[in-house]
């Protein structure tokens, strides 16, 4: 919890404002499979697109599964998280990057079967959003 | 028994990040890639201009029978951006959990053959990481899950050299094909290439000191450069340096061939199969790493923090770091990459 109300403040960068940036991504638990599948749901600034969501499961002993979305809107598919401990908590986290160089790096812990959506998100630009 | 240890930021940059970074002049310093060569900026907290001074010429002129002179500009400015991504690593071990079965012997007498060898080994792994990702490192790479080099947590030298390529800022008259071969036995391969990206650099390049400038190669074409002279009966006369390791710099017009050893793992990892190589010819020092000495993390922003959290009973190590690479003449890179 932060004492300061400063939503407005985090999208600013030095060069651009990111507000119009709203990164989602969607995640399905299926203790079963078992798999998780992210699908992505953000909304993008005028004229931009997805070019890579890259995204990994970790579990408590430091094991990593990962899987990618090529395109905005776009599933992972279901990730294959056997190998996994999946009795301990497990934790998805993801990087986001369009194609004017910004990115979104953010992470949802505890994922449950009843899914959910990624938070903790960290927006930056990046020097390719510069003109060459 | 094992106290809780907080490295400043500033400090932890002096004593781990920067002599990465130190200077190899003297020739008897241990070898271990080309980390160093890069030129650090250290003081980066998201982004940076690099400024470029430009000097012109051609501003001589007649002088014609008036008073008034004709003042020209003599210098001009471009401007790159470096951006750092903030980075961390953890890692944690909980004794119950590890010293079981036979381990139960070393929990009290040798716990030295594990524990101790966690900090070291842990700089050791984001030392390397820095590296890994400082040349191929691209945010938009897809991770399969059986890398075992970090190739996608910020973005490196070659995926700069890509972008500028696309851009037409390296023209493609100083870039040539790689070859996929074994370049230690087909040794004119890599012959081949250093003399074909020596013969492709532009003019303003050519202006440079050969001592000013330097090939970077994956080390299968150091070797098959070595291989080639060998045959030509030459031995390998064309080595300027060796270091106490045993590592040989060799040189070709004046120009020293630096090999980065990291390179062919990670290219063989990134494609799946040897044979792949690069090579790099452009100035000492156009490679730059961006760093922030004063980030860290916890009450004193700390860059490394090993503490024993009592409520998990567990050890825990956290490092953080801002990384960002970025090329400051990239019209002065002639590259070739397979």
């Amino acid at each position: 919890m932060d004492s300061l109300s400063h939503g407005k403040l985090t999208k600013l960068t030095r060069n651009f404002d990111l507000s119009a940036f709203a990164p989602r991504l969607n995640y399905a638990y299926v203790p079963g499979g078992p798999s998780v599948t992210v699908v992505d749901a953000s909304t993008l600034p005028g004229g931009t697109a997805v070019t890579r969501i890259n995204v990994e499961v970790h579990d408590e002993d430091g094991n990593s599964k990962t899987g990618t979305i090529a395109v905005g809107g776009g599933t992972t598919g279901p990730m294959n998280i056997a190998g996994l401990n999946t009795a301990k908590q497990m934790r998805i986290t993801a990087t986001i990057v369009l194609d004017n160089g910004y990115t979104a790096t953010g992470s949802i812990a505890n994922i449950q079967p009843a899914g959910g959506q990624l938070a903790n998100w960290s927006l930056r630009e990046s020097s390719a959003s510069d003109v060459i | 028994m094992f106290k809780k240890i907080a490295i400043s930021a500033l400090s932890f940059h002096l004593i781990i990040v920067a002599p990465n970074f130190g200077d190899l002049t003297n020739g008897t310093g241990i070898f271990d890639g080309t980390l160093h060569e890069f030129t650090l900026m250290d003081d980066i907290k998201s982004k940076a201009p690099i400024i470029n001074i430009k000097r012109t010429r051609n501003i001589m002129q007649r002088r014609d029978a008036g008073c008034d002179i004709v003042y020209k500009k003599l210098m001009g400015v471009d401007v790159r951006q470096i951006t750092v991504d903030d980075l961390y690593a953890a890692t944690k071990i909980c004794k119950n959990e590890f010293y079981q079965g036979a381990l139960r012997d070393w929990e009290t007498d040798n716990d030295d053959v594990f524990l101790e060898k966690i900090e070291p080994f842990f700089n050791e792994a984001n030392k390397l990481d820095t590296l890994s990702n400082a040349w191929f490192g691209d945010i938009n790479r897809v991770d399969p899950g059986t890398y075992t080099w970090s190739l996608n947590k910020y973005d490196g030298i070659w995926k700069w050299v890509a972008t500028y390529f696309a851009g037409g800022v390296i023209p493609v008259t100083q870039t040539m094909a790689m070859p996929v071969s074994d370049k230690r036995q087909i040794f004119a391969d890599a012959y081949n290439v250093i003399k074909g990206l020596y013969d492709r650099q532009n003019l303003l390049m050519r202006s440079w000191a050969p001592t000013d400038k330097a090939f970077y190669v994956s080390q299968d074409i150091a070797d098959g450069y070595g291989n080639y002279l060998r045959s030509l009966g030459n031995g390998d006369s064309n080595t300027i340096a060796m270091y106490a390791n045993g590592v040989k710099i060799r040189e070709y017009e004046g120009i020293p061939i630096i090999p980065e050893p990291c390179w062919e793992p990670i290219l063989a990892e990134i494609h799946g199969a040897p044979g792949r190589s690069a090579a790099m010819l452009t100035i000492r020092g156009n490679m730059v790493l961006g760093t922030d000495k004063e980030y860290g993390e916890g009450p004193e922003k700390d860059a490394l923090r090993v503490w024993y959290d009592d409520n998990e009973l567990t050890f825990k190590y956290q490092q953080f770091m801002r990384l960002g690479t970025q090329i400051a003449l990239p019209e002065h890179v002639c590259f070739a990459i397979s």
